[in-house]
């Protein structure tokens, strides 16, 4: 029967009445003879208003699991992990889309579609983002942090849709805020953490009870956006599919489940549409191509090897996965449990398939383990609850205190296992800062190599040394070098072009092969050193005349900085602690500060309470390049007018030893530095 | 046998052979699929759509992109691009919207059982006069009314309209009459000039059962059918019940296909979300009202084109309740018009009627805002269509041989997203009709169903602009549709035979 809508005219009084109702009296059940007012036809606040009502239990259980979640990332963000590579890319072309209109700061070559990098683009547009920090990849970080809450939001109503109870749906959550393994990799600025929350929202409308058509299409729209962002969600496909074809309603599920797929399908190939209009859809001579893209992902990459050979780079990854082994084993354990279960039959179905498809000879990307983590973070909880209910449910007593026991017994043990370890992992997330070394090196860099330097580095440095000054043809991402014809055409003697190269984790550990690069990194010295261990950073000046005949160099500069600091020492008119003329004599001082002091000494006597190290620099044992001058002919510098003229003669000499800096010392004295390296052979010439 | 009519092309062949007709239509269907795809190969070569330098995109410069091609234009090219922009947007709003309310029905499993009929049980309760408006239908009526008289219910009436300069139809009216006495009256139409709110208004009077239903001369009825509008009348007292229509000839051509479709949604699945809007255009046939409310507000409005629309509207400003039924048992079977042309002169009436009313203003009286943004969305869009249509082609000569920026020419794409999404509806759409009707279907049939797509949308785009022409210009000439009893299969004993589709030259 056709209903026709209720229209405000006819209905005031029922209007008024609800209002005026207390909250309780609205959420609990109809009184008898005074049935609920229906709500079409009040304003959208009434509607509001009164869904937080009916919803208070659920939020009141959400609220402070989503609280905990957001804080628990929060806290040391900038800190643990260091910055990847891939972070900095991703947010580096999210810079592209935002500020310069492009999708790439370097051609865009289809390798992943670009909708992940947009929605940080435009969080950062809505947020500026940018400007807020210093450390460009933070920004990103921010809004992975954003979406990390919207996807505990989703699981817990995904929970709730497959009918559990609160308590189970507030466990998975909290699995999933605690993690030490969610934690960490959902800081990291993955493709696959923007495309999480969306992929479960998918899920959640393609539980939806009602209203089919409209929330299949919502889950399709959805599902589409998680791939478009993570391509690797395709993998997906056939669950959610399986999903809604068994929540569906028989009558109208050809229309809801046909519609469904027609918008995957469609705005799918908004993507081939893109590459379409830029040409670029099938390979050609001098272009890219999304055909090409795809190829490398499915063909082009190097194999991880088997997960199950010790020494593989999947087996690297894996143990880059132990972080948490609790909840991917219990996890895998409780999906196995589940399988049978018709409720979770599709969720649990495609936790074992992409368990098993990572045991595949053939590429396993380390943000593999993301998309696992909801989906294992809900069964475990489940697998629980539905073990006790059906411990409750069957008629034998004995049978179920045993299955009761026995799932009780399996709860504490995951918890006894995994409580000590994820308090172990706490320190290492929520204290150390491992990212230290690489904010200390782009400092370096921006202090003291020239603006117009050819560098080679990471990408998660890119972006700060670009919006710092550096000229962003010049500054070339390391994956870049030897794979972009651009980039190759911009340094035609390769390696030999660049001036310098930062090395960090990333590259050391991933440069695929590159040639130029490792070319680079063995033809270089280093000259400033942050950190150590797998966290070092390192900045390396190359030296195109080759490794042989820089290690010559630098033992030749030695032996002049030796021999110059011998006679200066020598001399009475430098006048300095046991400690400096150590340095001095060793060879351990900077080829321009000795000139500036030689030059100093010829006007008078010069005094020197100490010759400060430079972070990094010192690390890399290279000589030190600021010294700390107090008097000169006994008058404290400060005061002296001959000081003065010194200094503006140092000034304008020549560019070789003219000091970068001239400063007022906080203990008294001018420090005099220097930055970067002395050219070679200066004190030969 | 093949009917040389439907096709002018094949009738100016009509001394070649059947084979070489055939092998004509292949090869325009050939043809088309050809220029199509030579369409898709210029749309991904053409280096218009590449962002500006083809190939590898340079490095950026810092704040420079893909907008420095806006920088180096002039004002009128980004007016231009922003009204591409919103025309897309526009466009594709419409067909979404439309498309939601074709899949009204399925929303929902409540939806799906509110468009369906109740059960009839119950005993009959109301009387009924059915009209039947008939000119130069002298090949159908007898059948109609005798169908029509073999109704299932105890208190009716069958009332045929014909014109006094109409003695062809007048015959068969009347010989019918004598074959059902107590049944038939005939009721003579002496109006100049003639149509058909003129006929119904004439024999309103005459009418003497409670609710007065409207059926077309070549409807075939089914027998249950006045029993299940009794008992909805019964059931939701009801001022207007609406029911369903459906057009059987799928196979005849692809836009048959199309127009057999298109009643299928709007009957199934559209008119009940009018209905819950509480404004609906009724259609001119199998709807029932009761005669007190149609006496009431007047009857039928004489000057115009589309007096069932019309009806509709006055009666949903009135607040009237319409009830819509849709059962496939007691749908009421008709048949498309036989050519292209008669469907287009159809078309163009039915639009031109939209926009009379819409003229008219009868829905300003409307009670909510929301319920007249509706009246007139749905009344002008015949007047959005023929504005479409015309920009379709205008945009598209803007896309191949303007440069536009990347996200520019996406969003020119958008349209074509609800029109893919309308096809895939569409195609199980036809699969239901499959299963309810039992007709043949075979695979080319959905083929046909895939290419006539964007035909039909500048078929129907070109019957809009030409409404829009004739009432701009005040022509309001009816033109008749007429027809041909195609869609009978069966004969039944001691009736005349039909006539063979075909064998009376009926014009173009």
């Amino acid at each position: 029967m056709t209903q026709t809508q209720l229209s405000l005219d006819t209905e005031p009084k029922e209007a008024a009445d609800a209002s005026t109702s207390t909250n309780w009296e609205r959420g609990g059940s109809a009184r008898p003879g005074n049935p609920r007012p229906p709500l079409v036809g009040h304003p959208t606040t009434h509607k509001v208003r009164a869904w937080l009502v009916s919803k208070r239990i659920s939020l009141a259980w959400a609220v402070p699991l989503l609280t905990i979640t957001a804080i628990v990332r929060l806290i040391n963000l900038g800190g643990s992990p260091q910055r990847v590579d891939d972070e900095g890319t991703y947010v580096a072309q999210a810079y592209a889309v935002s500020r310069l209109g492009e999708l790439s700061h370097y051609t865009y070559w289809y390798d992943h579609p670009p909708l992940g990098w947009i929605q940080i683009a435009l969080w950062e547009k809505l947020t500026l983002g940018f400007s807020r920090y210093d450390v460009a990849v933070l920004a990103g970080r921010e809004f992975i942090v954003v979406a990390d809450v919207v996807a505990a939001a989703m699981l817990f109503i995904l929970a709730r849709r497959l009918r559990l109870s609160r308590p189970t749906a507030g466990a998975a959550v909290l699995i999933f805020a605690l993690s030490p393994l969610a934690v960490q990799y959902q800081r990291i600025v993955f493709l696959d953490n923007v495309a999480t929350p969306w992929l479960l929202a998918a899920f959640v409308l393609a539980l939806a009870p009602s209203r089919q058509l409209a929330a299949f299409a919502g889950a399709a729209i959805c599902f589409s956006i998680a791939v478009l962002s993570k391509e690797t969600n395709l993998l997906f496909l056939p669950f959610l599919g399986w999903q809604m074809w068994r929540m569906a309603d028989r009558g109208t599920r050809r229309y809801t489940v046909s519609m469904a797929a027609a918008i995957v399908v469609v705005l799918g190939l908004c993507y081939v549409l893109m590459a379409t209009l830029k040409g670029e859809l099938v390979p050609g001579t001098n272009r890219v191509s999304l055909a090409s893209g795809i190829g490398y992902q499915l063909f082009g990459r190097q194999s991880s090897g088997s997960l199950l050979q010790s020494g593989s780079q999947a087996r690297a990854t894996l143990e880059h996965w132990m972080l948490d082994p609790v909840i991917l084993v219990a996890g895998f354990l409780a999906a196995l449990l589940l399988l049978r279960s018709r409720r979770f039959a599709p969720i649990a179905s495609v936790i074992v398939f992409l368990v098993v498809f990572a045991l595949r000879p053939g590429y396993l990307p380390v943000p593999y383990v993301i998309a696992l983590l909801p989906f294992l973070a809900l069964l475990i909880p489940a697998a629980v609850e539905v073990s006790i209910k059906a411990a409750l449910a069957s008629s034998s007593a004995v049978r179920q205190w045993l299955q009761i026991a026995a799932t009780g017994v399996a709860a504490a043990l995951a918890v006894v296992i995994a409580a000590p370890m994820w308090t172990a992992q706490a320190p290492g997330l929520l204290q150390v800062d491992h990212d230290q070394p690489m904010r200390q090196a782009e400092a370096y860099v921006k202090a003291n190599i020239g603006h117009n330097s050819r560098l080679i580095v990471d990408d998660s440095m890119w972006l700060d040394l670009v919006e710092a000054g550096f000229q962003q043809t010049k500054v070339v991402w390391y994956h870049k070098v030897d794979t972009d014809p651009e980039v190759a055409g911009m340094a035609p003697n390769g390696w030999r072009d660049y001036d310098y190269v930062i090395s960090t984790n990333s590259i050391r550990t991933d440069y695929d092969g590159a040639p130029m690069v490792a070319q680079a990194l063995s033809n270089s010295v280093v000259v400033a050193s942050f950190g150590d261990g797998e966290e070092a950073v390192s900045v390396q000046r190359v030296h195109p005349e080759g490794a042989k005949a820089a290690e010559k160099n630098e033992e030749l500069d030695r032996l002049d900085r030796r021999a110059a600091g011998k006679t200066l020492a020598r001399g009475d008119a430098l006048l300095m602690s046991t400690g400096a003329r150590k340095l001095v004599v060793n060879g351990r001082v900077d080829a321009r500060t000795l000139l500036a002091l030689r030059r100093a000494t010829s006007v008078g006597t010069v005094t020197i309470d100490a010759i400060p190290p430079t972070a990094g620099a010192e690390e890399a044992r290279r000589p030190r390049r600021q010294v700390r001058v107090t008097k000169l002919n006994g008058q404290l510098v400060t005061q002296s007018k001959a000081m003065k003229r010194l200094i503006r003669e140092l000034e304008k000499h020549n560019a070789n030893y003219a000091p970068a800096d001239i400063t007022r010392s906080a203990g008294g004295g001018l420090l005099v530095s220097y930055t970067g390296d002395a050219p070679s052979g200066l004190l030969r010439s | 046998m093949f009917p040389t009519q439907f096709f002018r092309a094949a009738r100016m062949q009509k001394h070649l052979t059947v084979s070489a007709r055939l092998a004509f239509r292949r090869l325009r269907g050939v043809a088309a699929v050809i220029a199509m795809a030579g369409a898709g190969a210029f749309v991904s070569a053409n280096p218009a759509f590449a962002e500006p330098g083809n190939g590898p995109s340079p490095l950026p410069e810092n704040g420079n992109g893909v907008g420095s091609s806006l920088s180096a234009a002039d004002l009128g090219s980004e007016v231009g691009l922003i009204a591409l922009v919103l025309l897309s947007f526009a466009l594709a709003a419409v067909a979404m919207t439309t498309l939601a309310w074709m899949l009204h029905a399925w929303r929902s499993p409540q939806h799906l059982e509110a468009t369906g009929f109740a059960d009839s049980s119950g005993k009959p309760t109301f009387s009924f006069s059915l009209l039947v408006p008939a000119r130069h239908e002298e090949e159908v009526l007898g059948d109609t009314i005798d169908t029509l008289a073999r109704l299932d219910h105890p208190a009716f009436e069958v009332v045929p309209i014909i014109g006094h300069d109409d003695p062809g139809t007048e015959a068969v009216a009347r010989a019918a009459a004598r074959r059902h006495p107590d049944l038939v009256r005939v009721v003579m139409d002496h109006s100049v000039p003639k149509n058909k709110p003129k006929g119904m208004n004439t024999a309103l009077p005459h009418c003497r059962g409670d609710i007065v239903g409207v059926f077309d001369a070549e409807d075939e009825v089914q027998p249950e059918l006045l029993r299940q509008v009794d008992a909805r009348f019964n059931a939701t007292d009801a001022d207007v019940v609406q029911g369903g229509v459906q057009l059987m000839n799928l196979q005849t051509s692809w836009w048959s296909l199309r127009n057999c479709l298109e009643y299928y949604f709007w009957f199934r699945s559209r008119l009940h979300f009018h209905a819950n809007a509480r404004f609906i255009p009724l259609g001119g046939n199998t709807v029932f009202a009761r005669a007190s409310v149609l006496k009431e507000v007047g009857g039928w409005d004489s000057e115009c084109l589309a007096e069932d629309c019309e009806l509709g509207v006055r009666l949903s400003t009135r607040g009237a309740k319409v009830v819509v039924a849709y059962d496939p048992e007691v749908v009421t079977r008709e048949e498309t018009p036989p050519t292209l042309k008669s469907l287009f002169k159809q078309r163009t009436r039915w639009n031109q009627g939209f926009l009379q009313v819409l003229r008219k203003g009868e829905w300003r009286k409307l009670p909510s805002l929301r319920q007249r943004m509706m009246a007139r969305y749905l009344l002008s869009m015949p007047f959005l269509q023929a504005f479409t249509g015309l920009m379709i082609p205008v945009s598209l000569v803007l896309i191949w041989l303007v440069k536009v920026p990347l996200a520019v020419a996406m969003i020119t794409f958008l349209p074509m997203t609800p029109t893919v999404l309308t096809l895939v509806a569409e195609t199980v759409g036809l699969g239901d009709l499959k299963r309810m009707y039992e007709v043949k279907v075979r695979f080319r049939d959905y083929i046909r169903l895939l290419l006539g797509t964007l035909p039909y949308q500048v078929f129907l785009a070109a019957a809009a602009v030409r409404a829009v022409i004739r009432e701009s210009r005040g022509i309001h000439a009816w033109e008749k549709t007429e027809h041909l009893n195609a869609h009978r299969a069966t004969i039944s004993p001691g009736q005349p035979e039909p006539a063979l589709a075909g064998s009376k030259a009926g014009g173009a």
